[in-house]
């Protein structure tokens, strides 16, 4: 079978008779959750963000139920705080922790690489080179976190996550039901002089670790007719064999703790070795000490994604002993105008920065589809720095700006809202920050493709959830100032900024509309809008609003007889949804609801 | 053997359903496989790339600049997008299908021309074919591009055509237009 690194280590934690699963939704993790929950013995539940997963993990594992924990890998950043504690206190049954790493950036704030994590939590950490290598290593992870009680890092890149490779699944394992836990206070309760002692326990387990980790079978030798060997991990180890299948090769599995004994006897068999590894030197800095014959970065880019010439180029001069710095490629052989990712047409989030941009303040971003209003021509949206970061700069900005500035805006989506942006919020009502928050609610997690969350009325198999009210939790941090409006309501939404901006003190707009994603906004979906070309004067303020379904369409002016544009407006029937924002803002009633 | 092939276009186009299918053939056909795409925001009408490669043994899921044996452009632009991928004598086959890019919906840029010519002074060795996808919406409204394309593509393979519609049918349960599309490429559209 052709699984997708997600979808095998969805398979993995079936077959490790895992009962328990939670995370957040990131690229590209998410759709291991999502695949999990096609299996009837695990539970498993979006958490509001990475933090409390692993929390609720951690519980759900004192009470025996093997679990896992997915998350990308700036989630873990967010998850860091009971990362580093359960390592002293142990897990009870087998935890895993899914880092998707997402090098080269596709779908991420930055590249950083999570393998340090391991290091710095002194956490066993396993990474696959393909699916099968996904699935199998999900299962022994568990495996390893119940033989010396921690959790496991299952660290995964882009490339592991979202390609497709032979799968050959295995029957489920037969594992011990969860109970209601034992008290160990000893153990679980990390006052200092518990720790103390879980701190030297820790020690010892990483020792027995690290003696394991010599005869870990998953770590392999290829012998190949080289005359140098190279070292590899994930990824990278397909690359490597892609472009030189004949060399000799130490595949680690099993990269913290490492098996230094190994590593010697096979550096010590070649007169120079290449470490090959992708981002970080994280295995070079553990291990070039070892010999002088040691190389990687000099070679192998710490910069963006692998890929199998870079590789190669590396290896090449390697070989060749040459010293030349390896040239970041330019992965496109033609200057193509770019294609970049924008708002849907008919997103409900539009409208709004259209008016917001009106308004000249400065607006602090967040994580979410909703960045993508940085662009031309809308660009409003000024920062955008980790999940629930632009309330807090927002308020940074008022705390310190000259008096009399334009009151600063952060924006926010309802899922980053609740996953990070209500602490902030709190700080902003305790010093009464004078700034406004746009709370964008449109009931999903859009931007990874619409996963539930406490606002969406559904939970991750669909069922009911409870009403939550974002109003009332924004009333109940303090916050006096609040309106939820339809942000299809163009006049509405113009007047409304206006009056949160003029008000002194901490106010909080919340605009609900169904993401067009989600069935709900089928409902909505109107007949589309047509440009009246009499009418139309090529005045361009219809295409300010960003919507891909309206375009400029060059004219031959004076045969038409005009003077003013070289051009008019053009809406594309097939994806324009109706929504009408294009006729709100035309001066001219150029644009009208298409007759059928 | 073995044989590489990019599928670009535009997010909500189907490129990454086109290297399903083409995997789930060659998986079917004995072969090993192995694919890989980025989604992350596709869904928002960005630039989409897939990659698919079959044969003995594959290692890299990723595909190598020029070694390409197939691209296939679900959208007219974006074959300059892929064409580094391809090979000296590689196969482009090339919908005349346009979605506007942002820069040129705003009127800042103009939507290239001639991308036949710019592909083959690129890539001079190639075989560009180019499906009249315009002519075949306009006869058949429903019908999907990258199906068409995809059965261009199948008459370059040796798979035989059950193990094409059996992947079309395990994929697209209930929709016929994505199996009349195939095959509306697969027979009908001249080369």
């Amino acid at each position: 079978m052709l699984f997708s690194g997600n979808e095998a280590i969805a398979r993995g934690s079936y077959e490790a008779g895992c009962r328990f699963a939670t995370g957040y939704p990131g690229t590209p993790s998410t759709e291991i959750l999502e695949n999990i929950a096609q299996y009837k013995s695990i539970y498993a539940n979006w958490a509001v963000n990475e933090k409390v997963a692993l929390e609720t993990a951690s519980g759900a594992c004192l009470a025996g139920a093997r679990s896992i924990v997915t998350m990308k890998h700036v989630g873990l950043n967010v998850a860091s705080d009971p990362f580093m504690t359960l390592a002293y206190t142990g897990t009870g049954a087998g935890l895993v922790v899914v880092s998707a790493d997402d090098p080269g950036i596709h779908s991420s704030q930055n590249e950083q690489d999570n393998r340090w994590y391991a290091l710095m939590a002194k956490i066993p950490m396993l990474e696959p080179s393909d699916s099968e290598e996904a699935r199998l290593f999900t299962k022994k992870a568990f495996e390893i976190s119940e033989a010396f009680d921690l959790p496991v890092l299952l660290r995964v890149t882009t490339r592991i996550s979202h390609s497709k490779t032979v799968v050959f699944p295995e029957e489920p394992a037969v594992v011990k039901k969860a109970a209601y836990p034992e008290k160990q206070i000893n153990k679980y309760v990390m006052v200092p002089a518990n720790a103390r002692r879980a701190r030297l326990a820790l020690e010892d387990k990483l020792q027995r670790l690290a003696e394991f980790s010599e005869l870990f079978s998953l770590n392999k030798i290829e012998q190949g007719s080289t005359d140098y060997g190279i070292i590899t991990s994930g990824v990278s180890y397909q690359y490597v064999k892609e472009a030189m299948p004949d060399a000799h090769i130490l595949k680690l599995a099993l990269t913290n703790p490492l098996p230094l004994n190994l590593i010697k006897a096979f550096v010590e068999r070649f007169k120079k070795i290449l470490i090959v590894e992708e981002l970080d030197p994280y295995l070079e800095m553990q291990i070039r000490h070892i010999s002088a014959g040691i190389h990687g970065k000099d070679f192998i880019p710490s910069i963006a994604e692998l890929t199998p010439e870079k590789v190669r180029e590396g290896i090449k001069a390697f070989a060749g002993d040459v010293r030349s710095p390896v040239v970041l490629h330019d992965e496109s052989a033609v200057d193509v105008i770019r294609r970049p990712p924008i708002l849907c047409p008919g997103c409900p989030h539009r409208g709004l920065f259209y008016q917001l941009s009106k308004q000249r303040s400065f607006i602090a971003g967040d994580i979410g589809c909703y960045t993508l209003a940085y662009d031309e021509p809308l660009k409003a949206v000024h920062t955008c720095l980790d999940m629930g970061a632009g309330i807090g700069q927002a308020m940074g900005i008022e705390t310190v700006m000259p008096r009399g500035g334009k009151k600063p805006v952060a924006v926010i989506g309802d899922s980053t809202f609740l996953h990070s942006g209500m602490t902030a919020l709190l700080n902003v009502v305790y010093h009464k920050s004078n700034i406004l928050v746009v709370i964008l609610d449109n009931r999903t997690t859009a931007m990874t493709g619409a996963q539930a969350n406490p606002l969406s009325g559904t939970d991750l198999y669909g069922n009911p959830s409870p009403d939550i009210s974002l109003e009332q939790i924004v009333k109940a941090l303090g916050i006096h100032w609040v309106k939820t409006i339809d942000p299809y309501k163009t006049k509405l939404v113009e007047k409304t900024i206006k009056e949160a901006v003029a008000f002194e003190g901490p106010a909080v707009l919340i605009t609900k509309a169904p993401c067009v994603l989600l069935p709900e906004f089928r409902e909505k979906r109107q007949k589309p809008y047509v440009v009246k070309t009499d009418l139309c004067t090529g005045c361009t303020i219809c295409l300010n609003i960003d919507c891909p379904s309206v375009w400029w369409e060059p004219r031959d002016v004076k045969a038409e007889g005009r003077t003013r544009a070289k051009g008019i407006a053009y809406i594309d029937p097939v994806s324009c949804t109706g929504c009408g924002l294009c006729a709100d803002v035309c001066a001219f009633d150029a644009i009208v609801r298409a007759e059928e | 053997m073995l044989i590489s092939t990019v599928v670009t276009g535009v997010g909500g186009q189907g490129v990454v359903s086109a290297t399903d299918i083409i995997a789930s053939v060659a998986l079917n056909a004995g072969l090993d496989v192995k694919k890989s795409d980025v989604h992350g925001m596709a869904q928002r009408g960005g630039a989409v790339t897939s990659f698919v490669r079959y044969g003995g043994r594959i290692y890299s899921p990723i595909i190598e600049q020029d070694t390409a044996d197939f691209l296939i452009a679900l959208e007219e632009l974006e074959a300059l997008r892929g064409i580094g991928f391809v090979k000296d004598k590689g196969v482009v086959i090339l919908s005349d299908f346009h979605t506007p890019p942002p820069d040129v919906a705003l009127g800042f840029k103009e939507y290239p021309k001639h991308i036949q010519d710019q592909l083959m002074k690129i890539k001079p060795g190639i075989r560009c074919y180019k499906a009249d996808v315009n002519t075949m919406l306009k006869q058949h409204p429903g019908y999907s591009i990258n199906m068409f394309l995809l059965g261009l593509y199948a008459r370059f393979q040796s798979y035989e055509e059950v193990l094409w519609c059996a992947a079309i049918k395990e994929r697209f349960k209930k929709s016929e237009k994505a199996m009349e599309s195939f095959l509306y490429g697969y027979e009908k559209e001249t080369l």
